[in-house]
C-alpha cells in the first residue's frame, strides 16, 4: 500500500536502518508520515493541541513498538493502526464533557474558510466508526480491507460505516 | 437488470475490478436510480476532499542524541601521563550520568544515551589499555637495553 510519498520498500528499508541500530532513521520516517498522521487524528479528535500530543505519543508508541511489526511492507497501515488505537483511548476518556470550539487554524486554507469549518464541523458530527471510516477513506485513500483491518471490524460493517456518514454529510452539508 | 447498489461505493472509489467497473459503467448508462446514487455519493466527496490537509503546528520530536567524539591525545600519552589518565578515567566512571534534557519519551531517550555513552567509554579503555601495553613495551626494551649497557660497562 503507497500512502503519503514513501513506496513500502523506502518504509522497509528505513525500518531495517532502526532495527540494526541507526536510531536516527527513525525520523525520516516521521518527516514522511507526520502531516498524514496528525491531519487522521485532529479530524477524529477535532482538535490542534491535543492532535499534535496524540500525534507525538502516536509516534513514540511506534518507535518503542517497531521490532514487532511483523510485516514491514505494511508500515503505514500499522501505523495507522495505532494512531486509532490511541484516538479511540482519548475518544473513550472524553465521553460526556463539554467542548467550546476555538478559532481555527486557517493558515492552509484553499477553500473558503466557511466551506472548510463546515467540512470539520460535519465530520464531528458523525458516530466516532462512521468519522474514521469516511476520513480514512477519502482523505487518505484507504482501501475497505485496510480500514477493516485497522478497525477491527468485517469490510461488510466498513462499507456501511462509510455509506451511512456519507449520508448524514450529505444531509449536513447538502 | 442487476442494480450496483451494494457495489456503488467501490465503483465510486475505484476498488472494483476491471471487468465490474466495465460492467458498472454500463449498468449506469441505463439505469437513473444506481445513476443517482453513484452522484449523490461523488458530491458528498467532492465537497469533502476540497477540505485541504493542514501542517501540524510543530514538527513531531524525536532526539537521538550522540556522545562528543573522544580526543585521540590519549595516543601519545607517556607512562607518568598513563597514570595520570588512569586517574582521569576512574574520574569519568565514578562520575554520575548527566540529567537528560526534558524528552517525550525519557525512557528511551535515557537508553539510547546510556548505551552510547557505555559504547564511548568501552571504546575508550581499550584504547587506552592499547597505549599502555605499548608504554610498557617501549619502557621494558629501554631497561633491558639500560640493563646490557651496564652489565657491559661493569665488565670493562
Amino acid at each position: 500500500m503507497k500512502l503519503g510519498g514513501l513506496k513500502p520498500v523506502d518504509d522497509r528499508r528505513i525500518i531495517e536502518r532502526v532495527l540494526d541500530g541507526d536510531t536516527e532513521a527513525f525520523n525520516f520516517l516521521v518527516r514522511q508520515w507526520e502531516k498524514p498522521i496528525y491531519n487522521f487524528i485532529l479530524r477524529m479528535i477535532g482538535d490542534r493541541d491535543e492532535a499534535m500530543d496524540l500525534c507525538q505519543e502516536s509516534f513514540m508508541k511506534a518507535y518503542r513498538e517497531l521490532a514487532s511489526l511483523k510485516d514491514r511492507d505494511r508500515f503505514s497501515a500499522w501505523l495507522y493502526r495505532i494512531a486509532h488505537n490511541t484516538c479511540f483511548s482519548r475518544l473513550r476518556q472524553e465521553q460526556g464533557k463539554t467542548f467550546v470550539e476555538l478559532a481555527p487554524d486557517t493558515s492552509s486554507v484553499r477553500m473558503p474558510i466557511e466551506s472548510q469549518l463546515a467540512v470539520e464541523k460535519a465530520l464531528q458530527h458523525l458516530p466516532e466508526d462512521q468519522r474514521e471510516v469516511v476520513v480514512l477513506k477519502v482523505f487518505h485513500s484507504l482501501k475497505f480491507e485496510e480500514i477493516a483491518a485497522i478497525q477491527g471490524a468485517p469490510v461488510s460493517t466498513v462499507k456501511s460505516r462509510l455509506y451511512m456518514g456519507f449520508e448524514k454529510l450529505r444531509s449536513i452539508l447538502g | 437488470m442487476t442494480h450496483i447498489k451494494d457495489k456503488i461505493a467501490e465503483f465510486v472509489f475505484e476498488e472494483l475490478s476491471p471487468s465490474e467497473m466495465a460492467g458498472a459503467r454500463q449498468h449506469l448508462a441505463e439505469c437513473d436510480d444506481c445513476r443517482r446514487q453513484v452522484a449523490q455519493l461523488q458530491h458528498t466527496y467532492t465537497i469533502l476532499k476540497a477540505a485541504p490537509d493542514v501542517e501540524p503546528p510543530r514538527p513531531v520530536i524525536f532526539e537521538f542524541e550522540r556522545p562528543a567524539r573522544l580526543s585521540r591525545a590519549w595516543l601519545w600519552l607517556s607512562p607518568a601521563g598513563a597514570a595520570i589518565a588512569a586517574s582521569l578515567l576512574t574520574a569519568i566512571l565514578m562520575r554520575p550520568v548527566p540529567e537528560p534534557a526534558p524528552v517525550l519519551d525519557q525512557v528511551v531517550v535515557e537508553q539510547s544515551r546510556e548505551i552510547e555513552l557505555l559504547r564511548t567509554q568501552v571504546d575508550y579503555l581499550e584504547r587506552l589499555q592499547m597505549a599502555i601495553r605499548r608504554d610498557t613495551m617501549e619502557n621494558t626494551t629501554s631497561i633491558q637495553q639500560l640493563a646490557e649497557k651496564t652489565r657491559v660497562q661493569t665488565q670493562d
